[in-house]
């Protein structure tokens, strides 16, 4: 609770400040500040002072509400998109005693010289240094290159960024026994890590999707979509790959696909050509927790000797090959793994990277929408760090 | 002699013995064949020794097992099952023109051969015979054929014009699969995938919220990729019989020759 003796000189500082009737509550906004430019990903910061408890404080974005806090301090990190455009932002704070008000800013769109939009690009980068995360850098740290041409950054952001990710599944036959119960008990194991802002889908597939629960933050339906799987089939995992590229599109802010599979498809349709290429033109991350097939020779893919009537092991090889070269111009991480009861340290791992990213946003000076394919490198300046981050993107 | 050894290799197989299970092998085929040639259309020199061929296939002797079949056709050209499984495991070692080759001769004989017909059609497009594949698929739509065929061959067909980038023509004949098989699960995201390639977003979210459940049963492709069904039950079941009679015939000869 804030002491009302506060008040006064606090009501003083706060021009933005919006008191409700009867004044014995009152919200300001303390950034971003009215008019400021604002793009991608941004904290909205609020200050609360109130004669009673403060119950909650209510973040909208646009009209919509895109978070609720219940204790200071109220920041909140949300994503406005890549496009240019104004936004008005709102904090709704809320007493015990039912009393509320209101603050509101609008934010305005970077300038922009050229004659055609120009989207912010954003790059989710994990720092590490001998297998620890590193946190305490600054933007002035990072230097973006966009086809060798070292970028200014526009944006900086770092820690905690909601998410939207898709647990993709596998469970056909060969991950039957210990695998498919390590694999849900892992997936769970991420899925209460989640925090209140934080949104995922289960996909369950073998040779076809088994499981598909909305994308969701209710935590008990996501459990749910992994209760009761049994493995058994073959392996359709460039579809389910692609139908979860697909369903991602459609979220703002960061995006994650999680994919546990040995990674050899015995029964799709899609081309992993085709999934790649979306992976390229998506800015998700893609995390792959491969399983090693085979025990003896476990990730030679270059030893691919599986045949089918769909493929030869070149065909086999070439699969792998192209899911695994989406996933690192993704930024995201292949994470190779032997036995089952790595799986559920290894999920924790993921969404531990996902807490402590960096967000770095800067507006690529060589745009010409062509299709044509990126290549961009973060380097990080400081002592023995090693920064990962998209390879590229496709400039459409 | 034959069905004696071949007894025997399945008994010393099963206790993983497996230079006596080869041995019992080689007598079994080498019994069968020359009885083949003694008395040709006998009804169990082609199904034991296809029924060889299946077993080392499956063991991942799939050289072996061409062999054999090969052997077998040349004792009995029309052999049906052994066509088939010849082209089988001709298509797993992807030699899909001589897989072709022999389904062809295999839809020549029984022209009704459904699975043949999907196998040559798919086989023809692997070898670049693109218009000869998309006609055989054609074919395989109507009525009368067995739904998994049916299914499949309409999925193939629609990954064939995407291939071709025939966009139109892929998303025509997936709205028409889907209107036969709405269930197919493969067959809405061939959709969805089309829809993307034509740049139409909103119309994939359509087709992905359309999934329907995962259907029960093996699924048409999982099939495709299993080993066909050669009749062995029924010509495992023949080969039984006749056993238990020839050892029955063997054993009165050997007291005949002991006395």
């Amino acid at each position: 609770m804030t002491v009302a003796r506060c008040v006064p000189l606090l009501a003083l500082a706060l021009a933005a400040a919006a008191p409700a009737a009867g004044a014995d509550i009152w919200v300001t906004i303390t950034a971003p500040r009215e008019g400021e430019y604002a793009i991608g990903e941004v904290e909205i910061a609020a200050e609360v002072v109130a004669r009673a408890e403060v119950a909650e404080v209510e973040f909208a974005l646009d009209g919509r509400v895109v978070g609720t806090l219940v204790q200071p301090p109220y920041r909140l990190r949300v994503d406005l998109g890549g496009q240019s455009i104004a936004h008005r932002l709102a904090v709704t704070a809320r007493d015990a005693e039912g009393g509320q008000a209101t603050a509101e800013v609008s934010t305005l769109p970077p300038p922009i010289a050229a004659d055609f939009e120009v989207e912010l690009r954003q790059l989710y980068v994990s720092v590490s240094r001998d297998g620890e995360r590193v946190l305490d850098l600054n933007g002035a740290d990072f230097t973006i290159t966009d086809e060798g041409v070292e970028q200014p950054l526009v944006t900086f952001a770092r820690g905690d960024i909601p998410f939207t990710a898709v647990l993709l599944i596998d469970a056909s036959g060969s991950m039957f026994g210990d695998k498919i119960r390590a694999a849900t008990a892992g997936a769970a194991t991420f899925i209460a890590g989640m925090k209140a802002l934080d949104q995922a889908q289960v996909l369950v597939f073998s040779d076809q999707l088994l499981v598909r629960t909305p994308i969701t933050d209710a935590k008990e339906i996501l459990a749910a979509g992994l209760g009761g799987t049994e493995a058994r089939g073959g392996t359709a995992l460039t579809d389910s790959l692609f139908v979860a590229l697909q369903l991602l599109e459609e979220r703002q802010g960061r995006r994650v696909v999680i994919l546990l599979s040995d990674g050899i498809d015995t029964h799709s349709v899609v081309d992993m050509e085709q999934a790649s290429a979306l992976a390229r033109t998506s800015s998700a991350l893609v995390y792959w927790i491969r399983f090693a097939r085979d025990a003896d020779n476990p990730f030679d893919d270059g030893g691919v000797t599986m045949t089918s009537a769909w493929r030869s092991s070149q065909e086999y090889g070439r699969q792998i090959e192209l899911l695994t070269r989406a996933v690192r111009e993704s930024g995201g991480e292949i994470i190779p793994i032997r036995r089952a009861d790595e799986i559920a340290p290894v999920f924790l791992r993921i969404l531990d990277e996902l807490r402590s990213q960096y967000v770095l946003g800067y507006y690529p000076d060589d745009r010409r929408g062509d299709g044509r394919w990126h290549r961009v490198r973060v380097k990080v300046d400081a002592p023995g760090a090693e920064a990962r981050a998209p390879r590229g993107y496709v400039d459409d | 002699m034959a069905l004696l050894h071949r007894r025997l290799e399945r008994s010393y197989s099963a206790r993983s013995q497996g230079p006596l299970a080869a041995h019992a092998r080689t007598l079994a085929v080498d019994a069968a064949e020359r009885l083949g040639r003694l008395q040709p259309g006998n009804d169990f020199s082609a199904p034991l020794m296809v029924a060889v061929a299946v077993d080392l296939a499956q063991a991942n002797a799939g050289a072996t097992a061409r062999e054999l079949l090969e052997r077998t056709l040349r004792l009995e050209p029309d052999c049906e099952p052994a066509l088939l499984a010849l082209g089988f495991s001709l298509e797993r070692a992807a030699e899909h023109q001589q897989a072709a080759a022999t389904y062809g001769r295999l839809v020549e004989l029984r022209p009704d051969h459904h699975e043949g017909r999907l196998r040559l059609a798919l086989n023809l497009i692997r070898t670049g015979r693109r218009p000869e594949g998309e006609a055989g698929l054609r074919g395989l739509l109507g009525a009368g054929t067995p739904t998994w065929v049916a299914t499949l061959a309409a999925q193939e067909l629609v990954r064939l014009l995407i291939a071709e980038e025939r966009l139109e023509d892929a998303g025509e004949a997936a709205r028409a699969a889907l209107l036969r098989t709405p269930g197919d699960q493969r067959q809405w995201i061939l959709l969805a995938s089309i829809l993307h390639s034509q740049g139409r977003r909103p119309e994939v979210l359509e087709a992905l919220r359309a999934l329907p459940a995962a259907s029960r049963g093996v699924a048409p492709r999982a099939r495709y990729s299993e080993w066909p069904d050669l009749g062995a039950a029924a010509s495992q079941s023949r080969l039984g019989e006749l056993a238990r009679g020839a050892e029955s015939r063997l054993a009165a000869a050997l007291v005949e020759i002991g006395r």
